[in-house]
Formats: C-alpha cells, structure tokens, sequence
C-alpha cells in the first residue's frame, strides 16, 4: 500500500460513519471500538474459549457459519438458498475463488426468528487452514458494518491492483479479536515454546490452525519475542530480474532460505529485536537444518544475531538468541528469543 | 403476548426438531426445555445462547420476539453502471432494483483482492448468473 492505512481516506470515513472521533490514529479508534463490543459480549455471556467467543459473537452479530468443504457441499448450499429466494447466492461460486477465504450475505428472505447474515467460510483444500481467522475476519465486517456500507458501490476509491484498505483492516481487527487478551495473557507467560502454544490452542482455540495459533499468541506473549516465516526466496533485484525474463541467457539465481514474514511481538520491540523481511538466513542457523530436515521436523539451538547478514554486507546487532525452529510444510517457523 | 418459551417452541418446530433433539443439541434436560416452552419456567439468557446456537436462529428474536423496525426512507440509489446495464438489457425498474439488492447483500468477503464497483459489463454478467441459476419458484419464496 502506497499510504498508511491510518492516513488513507477510506478508513477515516469509516471511523466518521461509525460515529468516531480519532485524532491521529482511526485504525487504532476502529479496533477499540470492536475489541468494546465483544468485550460486552464476554461480560453479558462469559465464555470459557476463544472458540466459544467465537461462536457467541456470531450469534450476537446475527451471522451463521456455514462450513464449505468440497465443490459438492458448496453446489449444494447455492442450492439451498437458491431456492429460499436468496438470489446473491447464484454468484457463490464466483465469489469463492482461489483467494476469496470467506463471503458474508445479508439474507434478503429471512424468515421470522432466521439470522439476519450469514458467512460462507470456504474449507476447501489449503483454505481450511484459515477457517477460524476467517471467520473472525468476517466478524469484523459485521462489528463494523455502517448504514452507508450498505450501498458499497458508493465507494470509488479502491484502485486497480491495490489491497483493499477496509480489507487489511479487517485483518488487523480480527487479529485482535481471535486472541483477546482476557483469554491469553494469563497463560501466556514463561518461555515461549511451540509446545506451549500447542497446549494453548488446545485449550483456547483448538479449531485455529497452527499457524494461526503460533502468530497470535506469539504477538500476545509477555516475554520479547520474534515470530520468523521462512523459505526459498529471491533477492529483490533477482525478483525484478526474474519477472523480466532478464536470465534467458544468464545463468538463473539460485533461492535461498530467507525470512518471508518476521512479526516481533511489543516486548521484542521494545527490546529493539528487529530482523528485516527477506533477509537471507545464516547457514549455520538451527533454521537451515531443520528446513533440509537433517534433524526431526524441529530443533532449537542458542545463536547470535550478528550472524545474520543483510544485502549491504552489513549484519544484524550483537545478542545472543535463542532460536526455536520447526517445520510448516514447506516453510520453517522459528521463535527468535533475546537471551538476556 | 408470545413469551420466550412460544418464541423458542415457534423456531423449534419450524425446524422440525423434537423437544429430545433440540435439549440434547442445547445441551440441557429434556424436562426442563419443555417447562420452557410450557411457560412453566424461566430460562436464563445463557440458556437462551445455547438454544440459538443450536438451531442457528436470531438470539435477538428468541429473547425479546419481533423488533418494530423503523420507517426511514433512504433515497434509492442506482449506480450510472447498472443503469446503463439495465438499459442495455431493457430491465424493468423492480428488475434493475433486485439486481442491485443481490449485489448489496454480499456485505462481506475476506480476501486480498482490491474491491471496486462493478462495470456495465460486469452488472450484466451478474444478472445472467442470476437469471440461470435461480429457479423459477424462487421469487414465490421471496414473497
């Protein structure tokens, strides 16, 4: 995105149609005024999970989640409500495509005591693994939904080939919803471990992925922590060179393992832990032996910092870490903790 | 005045479930839900959770039964591209309005794909996809 989101048009407007006031930040105003509302939810229904927040805030937000796990579910709930008179539904199929996780209608033939919504989380092959931020996704739209939203063709600042700015807030909203602090800051505490995180998923949100589980409660967790995502990857010249077809008589560059997301959590800002998106990964990282599988699909190992090194040849600060790492299909996850 | 206990048994049987089913999905006892229903007991708004969970209805209507919805008129709002659209295919003003609440009622997606207002051409791909997929005893439904 070329702007901030909390600098783009779009989203100050939202804040304004949702009757609020930010001075600087609407992100962050937007974000409290939904975190405010499934607060209220959990006080006038106490849940014991995330996953029962989840499905107690579906029902006061009026929305049913209708699962989708192959084309013949899917063909059959089009039908369904086809033939209850839900027109919309005719375009299910189009709506749900390969980077579509989730749609939400606005039943037009509700009957008395029916829900008002309902949100279609597709389940298909790789997407299940999404379900549950998906759903959460689309519970923000439904915390956020304005009188105006409804004559959504009004708008006309979403440019071609750009990331929807009320979609990426969505995002930043249901990150913060699926893993309210009330239910994840007393356990998460200690060291960070994949395998307490496994506990807690268990615990709190066993329909969450376990990708899913690492990112949020990595985020939530008291003690400084960096959340790495890393594979084969290019470096930026190479990408720009590649799409090029730069390399017809060259020889092709070779992936290297590199960091493709680094989330550090407060504490580890705090902290100044900060390792940079597309760095390459040390050889002699824990990272690289468990992604060539030399050892079992995760090992842990204590390394420095200053191994790391960026393209300009300089390297990261001198701290001692401890590195985490474990296999994600084709992806390693690693938990980079400051040995302090 | 319908009660909560009416209201639940109203959905309940819409549904086609026996009072069995619907306590074993709510998880609560056989007895206690038909008191409910025979207005011979309270229930609790937990209870009342577990039952709207259980058959995917309207928490809303379940506690407090239908909510008088206010009269607003809002200005009816044709986008110029559906206009255009509804010309081309010599839509009548119900047809191009039906099309433009099918549209509307998708109100939510989670995707990364940038969202812009549909063009001429793609109102009219709407309206074909919709023309061939709904059955024609659909708008009886809708009724």
């Amino acid at each position: 995105m070329p702007t901030k989101l909390k600098d783009d048009f779009q989203i100050w407007k939202l804040a304004k149609d949702l009757g609020l006031k930010p001075k600087d930040d609407p992100v962050k105003e937007i974000v409290h005024y939904c975190l405010q509302q499934v607060r209220a939810f959990l006080k006038e229904f106490p849940c014991d999970s995330l996953s029962d927040l989840l499905e107690t805030s579906a029902t006061k937000l009026d929305t049913k989640f209708v699962e989708i796990h192959s084309d013949e579910e899917l063909q059959g709930v089009k039908c369904e409500y086809l033939n209850k008179g839900e027109t919309a539904f005719a375009l299910l199929d189009e709506e749900l495509k390969p980077k579509v996780y989730a749609v939400t209608f606005r039943r037009l033939t509700a009957k008395r005591g029916e829900r008002q919504f309902i949100s279609i989380i597709d389940c298909r092959d790789d997407k299940a693994f999404r379900a549950y931020f998906s759903k959460w996704h689309e519970l923000a739209h439904l915390l956020t939904l304005t009188q105006q939203m409804r004559f959504k063709f009004c708008r006309t600042h979403a440019t071609e080939n750009k990331n929807d700015p009320e979609e990426a807030l969505m995002e930043i909203i249901a990150g913060e919803i699926s893993f309210l602090p009330e239910f994840v800051d007393r356990h998460a505490q200690g060291e960070i471990s994949f395998e307490k995180i496994c506990e807690l998923r268990e615990l709190l949100c066993s329909d969450a992925s376990f990708q899913s589980s690492v990112i949020g409660f990595t985020k939530r967790w008291a003690s400084p922590c960096v959340l790495v995502e890393a594979g084969l990857g290019y470096k930026k010249s190479e990408i720009r060179k590649l799409e090029q077809n730069a390399f017809d008589f060259l020889e092709k560059p070779t992936a290297e393992l590199r960091v493709f997301h680094a989330n550090a959590n407060d504490s580890a800002r705090q902290a100044g832990i900060f390792i940079p998106q597309n760095i390459r990964i040390p050889k002699a990282s824990i990272i690289h032996q468990v992604f060539s599988g030399e050892f079992v699909p995760q090992g842990e190992a204590v390394e420095n910092l200053s191994w790391w090194e960026k393209s300009d040849g300089s390297s990261l600060s001198d701290q001692q870490v401890l590195v985490k790492a474990c296999r994600n299909g084709e992806h390693v996850l690693a938990l980079i903790i400051p040995v302090l | 005045m319908p009660t909560i206990g009416d209201r639940i048994k109203e959905i309940r049987e819409d549904f086609g479930w026996t009072q069995e089913k619907l306590a074993e999905e709510a998880g609560l006892s056989k007895g206690f839900l038909s008191d409910v229903e025979n207005n011979k007991r309270d229930i609790s708004s937990t209870n009342v959770l577990k039952i709207a969970n259980a058959l995917g209805a309207s928490l809303e209507y379940l506690m407090r039964g239908e909510e008088k919805k206010q009269e607003t008129r809002e200005p009816i709002q044709i986008p110029v591209a559906l206009s255009k659209a509804a010309e081309d295919l010599d839509l009548s003003y119900s047809e191009t309005l039906t099309l433009r609440d099918t549209y509307n009622s998708i109100i939510a997606r989670r995707s990364s794909k940038s969202l812009k207002p549909p063009t001429v051409e793609e109102w009219k791909h709407l309206y074909k996809v919709i023309k061939k997929a709904v059955p024609p005893d659909a708008d009886e439904a809708k009724g």
